[in-house]
């Protein structure tokens, strides 16, 4: 598919850009690998990803951020291709306008204070001083540091520091933002603050890829999952699907006052392993090797039976459960 | 799919407009500017300016010391052509020779491999600025700060020559153009020797890990470039910035003496030197990777 000259204030044309965008992924990732030498960064490795938030986990030395520096252009890789909204890294003036990218390098630019920092960012990205002036006050708005703006980056807090580097990932406004341990060094207020924000920013359209330690920090936030180990892709998908493809039980909590009427024909549907009556009385917890098919048998359930349900949800971690599946148990084999 | 044309400034009409292939000069106008200024304020304002300012200045205090130590003045062979000569000298060889040569290593190879040691040159690689501008712009940058530190110092150095002559002989010789002509010339060769030592060293700066070792080896190719045959000299930058010299030098004994190549000569020489540095840095920088942890 081509789409070509979009110019600026042709609504028309924005319109078309916008569909095209919206209905084609904006990562796409083929057949990559990276080797560092004769070390593995990555093998083989693709998937790709459209708007909203993707998860990407793995443990230490698993390829998360050499995957990251790839679809940021700061590496190239051996073989494969990469493309963000169809572009590639060899035109920089167009590639990096679409990308923000927080890495893991918790480094500045010597002696800048926060403002300089970010507003340095948007002058080489091109911006007039009023705008950038502006951009940078909204960045800063966004990370809660507008107090703290004209102070160095020397003396700020690691949290701080975060912040900082998140508020420069995203105030040129880009489609595809990509934050490596975002989360470190932030306290519990930052952290929900800052969570809501990602959110904020995929309800907007764009993609984000978050990589994470933390899996119930990614389960809370992500919509998709990435899951790398040794460098060779694990599993990519909604964490549903993820458990279900492998065989993972998946533990699901119903809340419901018919919950005693439920349980024994929960066993009716296929692939439930296990149901267990909450102590109220009005909760059931059902362990499934099929969440998909239980959630088709258990609406159709609901139909016939003519019950009412206040709530139904996963139980558990699935993601920490799948990365136990996936990964952990690989690692305790070999 | 194939994104031929794209606008960003569609919401926001502040927001720079970029189409590939036609970028309009006003935007790579800004962001040229954005880099020489950041650049400038690292190279001038911060810690890693310490050593050019320390060399900038180590010239002028020798002179000044050398100026008020001597009593003499009115001895016979205390005269302003001689003192002129041995100015000539101390130029070759210290200002041109150590300063220039030096302070153009830590100015211009601290532009990349600064920002690369500090863990900082991912800010610029992630920043939409085509790399030939990135090189320009910082490029720039070291050049106008050493132009104003070391054309600074060869302007005072001169005129500190003329201490312990007085005023009169410094009004009588600026009237008479030998003064500005001499002093223009100095002047010229310093900014020449920026312009062709600093691109080398940016190259150096950003291919090299330790760009220690290949400054110290320039340093020895330029130390014995007088030696060298006449084919091999042609390789050394100093040979083009002493065939500049408003006083011609006595050579060594050992020196393998060459007919001094013409001003044009020099001049195109040197911005070749300099055009190939550069396009040899924006070639290496295209291929940059970021592993900060195998530096």
């Amino acid at each position: 598919m081509t789409v070509k000259t979009i110019t600026a204030g042709s609504t028309e044309l924005n319109a078309a850009h916008k569909l095209a965008a919206e209905s084609l992924p904006s990562i796409v990732v083929d057949n990559v690998s990276k080797f560092y030498g004769d070390v593995l960064g990555v093998n083989r490795i693709s998937f790709s990803l459209g708007a909203g938030i993707t998860g990407l986990v793995g443990p230490n030395g698993a390829g998360k951020s050499t995957l990251m520096n790839l679809i940021a252009g700061l590496m190239r890789p051996n073989s494969g291709t990469l493309k963000v909204l169809g572009l590639t890294p060899a035109q920089p003036e167009v590639f990096f306008r679409q990308i923000g990218y927080c890495t893991q390098y918790d480094s500045f630019p010597s002696g800048v204070t926060g403002r300089q920092f970010i507003q340095n960012t948007l002058l080489l990205h091109g911006y007039t001083k009023p705008s950038a002036a502006r951009a940078t006050l909204k960045a800063l708005q966004q990370v809660d540091l507008v107090d703290v703006a004209d102070r160095r980056i020397g003396g700020y807090s690691k949290g701080m520091r975060q912040r900082i580097k998140l508020a420069q990932a995203i105030c040129h406004e880009p489609k595809v933002i990509i934050l490596d341990e975002p989360l470190n060094g932030l306290d519990p207020m930052a952290r929900t603050q800052v969570i809501a924000l990602f959110r904020e920013l995929a309800s907007g359209g764009a993609s984000i890829i978050i990589s994470s330690h933390i899996l119930h920090e990614v389960e809370l936030i992500a919509d998709h999952l990435v899951m790398v180990n040794s460098g060779y892709l694990v599993a990519d998908g909604d964490a549903s699907g993820i458990a279900t493809e492998t065989g993972e039980p998946m533990r699901i909590y119903i809340r419901s006052h018919h919950a005693m009427e439920m349980a024994p024909k929960m066993f009716t549907i296929e692939d439930v392993l296990e149901v267990q009556i909450h102590k109220d009385d009005h909760g059931l917890f059902i362990l499934t090797r099929n969440a998909d098919k239980f959630f088709l048998g258990f609406n159709t359930l609901v139909l016939t039976q003519n019950w009412q349900v206040d709530a139904i949800g996963p139980a558990d971690q699935t993601v920490e459960a799948i990365y136990r599946h996936l990964i952990a148990g690989e690692q305790v084999a070999s | 799919m194939n994104i031929s044309n794209i606008s960003t400034n569609s919401n926001a009409s502040n927001e720079p407009s970029v189409k590939a292939g036609n970028n309009n000069a006003a935007l790579l106008l800004r962001q040229l500017g954005a880099i020489v200024r950041i650049e400038i304020n690292n190279t001038l304002f911060s810690k890693r300016s310490l050593i050019a300012y320390i060399l900038t200045l180590i010239p002028i205090i020798l002179l000044l010391s050398l100026a008020f130590r001597n009593g003499d003045f009115t001895s016979t062979d205390f005269s302003i052509d001689k003192t002129r000569r041995i100015f000539g000298f101390i130029y070759s060889g210290f200002i041109l020779g150590a300063v220039v040569f030096l302070g153009s290593a830590a100015i211009f190879t601290a532009l990349f491999r600064g920002e690369i040691l500090g863990c900082s040159m991912h800010y610029y690689l992630l920043s939409p600025v085509r790399r030939e501008l990135i090189v320009l712009g910082k490029f720039l940058a070291g050049l106008l700060s050493a132009w104003a530190l070391f054309g600074l110092t060869t302007l005072i150095c001169y005129l500190l020559l003329y201490i312990p002559f007085g005023m009169t002989q410094l009004i009588s010789d600026m009237t008479a153009s030998i003064a500005p002509a001499q002093m223009f010339t100095y002047l010229g060769i310093t900014m020449l020797g920026c312009l062709g030592y600093g691109s080398l060293f940016m190259a150096t700066g950003l291919i090299f890990r330790n760009p220690l070792f290949p400054v110290a080896i320039i340093a020895g190719w330029e130390f014995i470039h007088f030696v060298l045959p006449p084919a091999l000299k042609f390789f050394s930058v100093i040979h083009y910035l002493k065939g500049l010299l408003p006083i011609p030098l006595n050579n060594s004994p050992l020196a393998i003496v060459v007919t001094p190549p013409s001003v044009l000569v020099s001049i195109l020489s040197i911005t070749v030197l300099a055009l190939c540095s550069i396009t040899i840095t924006v070639l290496y920088l295209k291929r940059l990777e970021i592993r900060y942890t195998e530096n």
